[in-house]
């Protein structure tokens, strides 16, 4: 019995263990992250079509300048690149 | 006998006087001196006249050359050029038949016909020809960036449509920035000897004739793209180091490099640069490490800058807490495959694409 239970304990913690395989990141799990329904700004700045949905860069802007103007929303003051709100 | 001759020789042996001894030494050790030859970037092996034409006359032919527009070859060119220069930059570091980037030891950056599979560590120009937000848009290769007319250089509030970039001099990176002409800008640098290090005290003995900037250049370029062999980039730890790469990429990007334009502590305004990659938080974790300050493998895909190019304890390795953000750990230089001539695929990612931020915001998966 005691053998039979380390079995099912090595069986439980592999199928765990393949169940984190079978999956993305943290952030790709997110809603945010989501490659399909994830975050999109590119309706306040089509220059952000060019970025798949999830990408970091419709949050954050890496150097708030993208072709040479910071993108929109731009209140004309550089924004914290970790709050940005769509 | 054969004692006799032994012995013989001994005493011949101890009858040479010391004087003389020391005098041979001195000889050899002054010939063995000599023979070590003093090293400049052109091999002191390499002909002339693979660079330079004397008359530009050969056969009654022109022996300057200039990149045909179709980029599928050379035209003759009956103007000569300054110092007696056979092609330009782009000519000389320019490869039209292969997609090989070395060529008797000479960089190849541009390959026209397609984006080599073992690019140079500066990326290649091929990717501007097709999409000009995936390189540098100098001269010759390419035309100015339609992006950009009108605006500012990134980073800058100077106007980009004044003046295209170009390789070298007043407009470009390469050489001494306060000539005009590129050649101009270039002289003494590929011949001087550099045995002595690179110091940065002029455009020929900076990291890849980058003036002023420090690094340890990799004799392959990187072609051979592993962390066992790779360029070493100078890093600080302030805006204020005047030898870093960073700082010399903000000769032109001013914003992206600055206490205003960047900050100068979490939360940045944007992505700092010439920052120590902390060795707390997600930052711990770079490229698979084990946390804290330990030590984890160059990451090729986001490498760092050191602080100290002479303390390096091994070239392998990183250090969080230690080792430098710079612009190369996102960015090439000439050009690359990637929107932004990024590193990495960026934008497509998640979708598909490559997340090369999550060699440093590695909770960020």
């Amino acid at each position: 019995m005691s053998k039979m239970k380390k079995i099912l304990q090595g069986l439980i913690t592999l199928l765990f263990l393949g169940g984190s395989l079978a999956y993305a990141g943290d952030y790709t799990n997110s809603a945010h992250g989501n490659s399909t329904i994830g975050v999109d700004r590119s309706s306040i700045d089509s220059k952000y079509s060019a970025y798949s949905n999830g990408n970091c860069a419709h949050c954050h802007e890496a150097h708030a300048s993208l072709c040479g103007v910071e993108p929109e929303p731009d209140t004309g003051a550089v924004r914290l690149i970790q709050h940005i709100v769509c | 006998m054969a004692k006799r001759v032994v012995m013989s020789t001994i005493q011949r042996t101890k009858r040479i006087p010391m004087k003389t001894l020391l005098y041979s030494a001195v000889v050899i050790l002054l010939a063995v001196a000599a023979s070590i030859p003093s090293q400049a970037r052109i091999s002191k092996d390499e002909k002339c006249s693979t660079c330079h034409t004397m008359h530009n006359s050969q056969a009654g032919q022109p022996m300057a050359q200039t990149l045909k527009s179709d980029f599928s070859g050379w035209n003759n060119d009956t103007t000569p050029n300054p110092s007696l220069l056979m092609y330009s930059c782009v000519g000389c570091h320019t490869n039209v038949g292969s997609d090989a980037t070395i060529i008797n030891d000479v960089p190849i950056v541009f390959n026209p016909s397609a984006g080599p599979d073992n690019p140079l560590a500066g990326g290649n120009f091929y990717y501007v020809t097709q999409n000009q937000a995936n390189g540098h848009n100098v001269t010759v290769i390419t035309s100015a960036d339609t992006n950009f007319s009108g605006k500012n250089i990134p980073g800058s509030t100077t106007s980009y449509s004044g003046n295209q970039v170009t390789c070298a001099g007043q407009y470009g990176c390469h050489g001494n920035r306060s000539e005009s002409d590129q050649l101009d800008a270039m002289k003494k640098t590929h011949h001087k000897d550099d045995t002595g290090g690179i110091t940065g005290a002029s455009a020929a003995l900076s990291y890849r004739f980058l003036n002023g900037i420090l690094g340890t250049e990799d004799s392959d370029w990187e072609q051979d793209n592993t962390k066992n062999s790779h360029n070493q980039y100078k890093g600080g730890t302030n805006f204020t180091t005047t030898s870093t790469m960073s700082y010399f990429c903000a000769q032109c990007h001013g914003n992206f490099h600055s206490d205003s334009g960047t900050g100068t502590a979490s939360p940045w305004l944007r992505h700092p640069t010439d920052i120590v990659l902390p060795s707390v938080g997600e930052y711990q974790f770079y490229n698979g490490g084990l946390g804290g300050t330990g030590a984890a493998d160059y990451s090729m895909i986001a490498p760092l800058a050191r602080p100290n190019l002479t303390t390096i304890t091994d070239p392998t390795k990183i250090n969080p807490g230690t080792d430098i953000v710079m612009c190369l750990s996102c960015h090439r230089v000439h050009g690359s495959p990637n929107y932004k001539i990024l590193r990495w695929n960026y934008k497509d990612w998640p979708g598909s694409g490559s997340n090369g931020c999550g060699i440093c915001h590695t909770s960020k998966n």
